[in-house]
């Protein structure tokens, strides 16, 4: 039993080997492969680390299902009801802990939509009246289609040309369903601890991703980062403290300037030279094999506890 | 003429917009207008050079919505903003998604808010980029 207490062992710590891997990889590719690769990532080590669970859980019930009595098995491998019972009980708490966040996802969609009620939409456009300058992206809800809502202050403080850079934005998180893939890697980060820090770089390749589209269709990279710079410098009164800095916040500078920034530098093109390629197949290629083997580990563990069991019966 | 959800509006520079985009230009002239405008006025202040038929269409639209209300005006209509009957005020709805902490799941803002240094970094990179508006 110990031996097989190894391999899932390994599968449970693989996220923290893993995740930093990620984000290196996240971090070298073009936003929108970027997003892919984080969410993508996200929701398979969060399937290994389940399944890893799971199979620790299931061993007592497996012993039954081999009609071995339950006796027989403890004093076979005496680890195994204290470890089933605590798999049992991380699995049972990271179930509520998932479906509280999927509600409160649902809840704060229902929200969002109560609070612009009133607003007569457009299109797909939502203008709220009012001076505070606010833009964002509401996604469609109930059979209601996406929206993108702007208030007055918003419009007015963006030129003609930067407006048009603020809808292909928001609008390429609504085409993108942009908040599914945050979502995801929202409840991946309630599996596994070591999957929180995907969250924050996901959510600020997605803007990369909106910056970038609303770029190409404006057709000038210049004019994108000015209306972000404009945007975001109007929606911070002076002289007001800093709300609500995210993780990427403390790295030196915010996710604003450092998107302005990316806007400013040439377009990306993703890793460049035979170097670059390298570096990004072998990490992609490290991370769908530790995510690989997390899965499979949880199978070989069921694997080994059937042959264990037959062994035992045999005996 | 009846604009459905998603079509576009050619503009006089051939440019196609999607249609929510205007409206929302429209909207944005007249709440921020000291009273009443043509549609020739609004069309100024949108400064796209579009069709006189597109902006009259657009206002006649809100009117029938109960957005804007219009006052007869020389030999056509001018319009202004109805006294909030379908205008939401932007006060309500940012107080409401304040008090959520979580609302970035959902809500993909266009800017996050700054710090301090963020606010001078932007606008140093501004003036770098030469600030043409």
């Amino acid at each position: 039993m110990i031996l097989a207490l190894v391999p899932v062992g390994l599968a449970l710590a693989l996220p923290w080997c893993a995740a930093p891997a990620v984000r290196r990889l996240a971090a070298l590719l073009a936003p929108r492969q970027a997003s892919v690769v984080l969410a993508g990532a996200g929701a398979l080590l969060a399937g290994g680390t389940v399944a890893a669970l799971v199979g620790l859980f299931h061993v007592p019930f497996l012993a039954r299902l081999e009609r071995i009595p339950l006796h027989t098995v403890a004093a076979a491998w005496p680890l195994v009801l204290p470890v089933s019972a605590v798999a049992g009980v991380v699995l049972a708490v990271q179930a509520v802990v998932l479906v509280r966040r999927w509600c409160e996802h649902r809840r704060l969609l229902d929200r969002a939509w109560a609070s612009v009620r009133g607003a007569a939409p457009d299109g797909d456009v939502l203008v709220v009246r009012g001076s505070a300058p606010e833009a964002f992206a509401l996604p469609g809800f109930r059979g209601r289609g996406g929206r993108v809502v702007v208030t007055t202050g918003m419009l007015g403080a963006l030129g003609p040309a930067e407006r048009e850079v603020l809808f292909a934005h928001e609008r390429t998180h609504l085409a993108g369903r942009h908040h599914l893939l945050s979502v995801i890697a929202y409840l991946a980060a309630a599996v596994h601890p070591a999957l929180r820090p995907l969250r924050p770089d996901l959510d600020f390749h997605l803007e990369r991703w909106a910056d970038e589209t609303a770029a190409a269709a404006v057709d000038s990279r210049k004019r994108a980062a000015t209306a972000i710079a404009r945007a975001a410098l109007a929606a911070a009164p002076a002289g007001q403290p800093p709300r609500g800095l995210g993780a990427l916040a403390s790295v030196g500078s915010g996710p604003v300037p450092r998107r302005v920034q990316a806007l400013l530098a040439a377009a990306p093109s993703g890793p460049g030279g035979r170097r670059g390629r390298a570096a990004v197949a072998g990490l992609g290629a490290a991370v769908v094999v530790s995510a690989l083997m997390g899965l499979l580990l949880a199978y070989g563990l069921h694997e080994y506890v059937e042959l264990a069991a037959a062994g035992l019966r045999g005996a | 003429m009846r604009v459905e959800n998603g079509s576009v509006t050619v503009d006089e520079a051939g440019e196609r917009r999607p249609h929510g985009e205007l409206v929302a230009e429209v909207l944005a002239v007249l709440w921020s207008a000291s009273g009443p405008l043509t549609p020739v006025e609004v069309n100024s202040a949108i400064g796209r050079g579009l069709a006189r038929t597109t902006v009259t269409t657009i206002l006649t639209r809100l009117c029938e919505k109960g957005t804007v209300v219009r006052i007869r005006s020389g030999r056509g209509f001018a319009y202004s903003p109805a006294d909030d009957a379908a205008g939401l005020a932007a006060g309500r709805m940012r107080r409401e998604l304040e008090r959520e902490p979580q609302r970035d799941l959902v809500l993909k803002r266009f800017v996050s808010s700054l710090s301090e240094d963020d606010e001078d970094l932007l606008r140093r990179l501004l003036l770098d980029a030469g600030d043409d508006r």
